[in-house]
């Protein structure tokens, strides 16, 4: 038997696998997505859609905000926030602090849930280190999109299509998170215990 | 390359891969669906391992095969984890196939399972998975010298047990 024959017997003997319908594509999506470990900056965006009216600009509370997140964040959040960002979208976010590598009772565990409590949105501050931050930076966003179309070219099996972030959400995700690591440290604790998981989405006004 | 770099090339690299990791664990793992926790727990460990990720496609592809190779023995040795994230891919797999293949296809398949699991494991990573001799010795930590000497006694063993037309021309 010549290699030729020899190969395309082997190759012909491959298992089958699962024809790779939407459905799978799907499912396989949902798996690379859900194993993606939560960190600080792992922000969930989506972008309207999710029901979200006109009407509640400017009369949300953090409270009522809340709600809707629970329906598709995937997490119960420890705290919630909602403003309307600069292009008049209503945004809401929900956020929760997780153990990392530790037991649901670690001290800092613990403290930073706390911490994460007990701040108020409604008034919180975003400090000049944050709002500088090179990450909500206008090269920052042109870079990842460039990123992103230079993969996309050479994957379209397989293209990136991340939602886009609403930067003030997540400068205030971030801030709180400079709180929470500062008051935990301040605490004598380990602060590499937990990450903050956060996810946000924003609903289009409609104009 | 910064943290958030390197999260978004192993993001790309897995998303580029996924198929490919699933088919490869799709054909070595009984029942079927089982492959769908062998996957999650590959992609488990790859975000463990972030800063470890080659930074090219080819180094990259090399590296998650490699970590889904040892998640792969590992299930083989031991009891597996039903991981909750892999329970709507499971249910995927768990749909019956309608091709079991050709008669002769599963004499291929037998004679393939009846060499050393060293040989198999070059054979099946080259003839089904479609990887060079090089990459399968690189997925399987040995060097392209070795992997070139098993190639050559597992083809010679194949041409023994296959010393025969295909049985599908018979007919």
């Amino acid at each position: 038997m010549d290699d030729e024959t020899l190969f395309a017997r082997l190759a012909a003997s491959a298992p089958p696998t699962s024809p790779r319908g939407d459905r799978l594509r799907a499912a396989l999506d949902e798996a690379v997505t859900a194993t993606r470990p939560a960190r600080q900056r792992r922000n969930r965006w989506l972008l309207g859609g999710v029901g979200l009216s006109v009407a509640l600009l400017g009369g949300a509370t953090a409270a009522f905000a809340s709600e809707p997140l629970l329906d598709w964040l995937g997490f119960a959040p420890d705290q919630s926030l909602s403003h309307t960002n600069s292009d008049g979208d209503f945004c809401v976010a929900g956020m929760a602090v997780r153990p990392d590598g530790v037991e649901d009772d670690d001290a800092s565990f613990l403290a930073a849930k706390k911490v994460l409590l007990g701040i108020d949105f409604d008034t919180l501050e975003i400090p000049d280190n944050v709002r500088d931050n090179y990450a909500y930076s206008a090269e920052a966003a042109a870079a990842k999109a460039a990123w992103i179309a230079e993969h996309n070219a050479a994957h379209p099996e397989a293209t990136l299509q991340p939602a886009l972030s609403d930067p003030e959400s997540s400068m205030l995700i971030d801030t709180a998170y400079q709180i929470i690591v500062a008051d935990v440290a301040s605490e004598g604790l380990d602060t590499s215990h937990f990450t903050l998981e956060a996810g946000g989405t924003c609903a289009e006004v409609v104009r | 390359m910064k943290r958030a770099e390197q999260e978004m090339h192993l993001e790309a690299l897995i998303r580029a891969n996924a198929s490919d990791l699933l088919a490869y664990l799709e054909r070595r793992i009984d029942p079927r669906a089982d492959a769908a926790d062998v996957l999650s727990e590959t992609f488990l460990v790859a975000w463990k391992k972030v800063s470890k990720a080659p930074s090219g496609e080819v180094g990259g592809r090399m590296w998650l095969f490699a970590i889904a190779r040892n998640m792969l023995l590992n299930a083989h040795r031991s009891t597996r984890r039903r991981l909750a994230v892999a329970i709507r891919l499971r249910q995927e797999l768990e749909q019956p196939l309608v091709d079991i293949g050709s008669l002769d296809e599963l004499v291929v398949r037998e004679a393939v399972g009846q060499l050393s699991v060293e040989h198999r494991e070059l054979v099946q990573l080259v003839h089904w998975d479609g990887f060079s001799l090089v990459e399968a010795a690189h997925i399987t930590g040995i060097s392209s010298s070795t992997a070139r000497s098993r190639y050559a006694a597992a083809k010679q063993r194949l041409r023994v047990a296959l010393a025969v037309e295909p049985l599908d021309s018979l007919s």
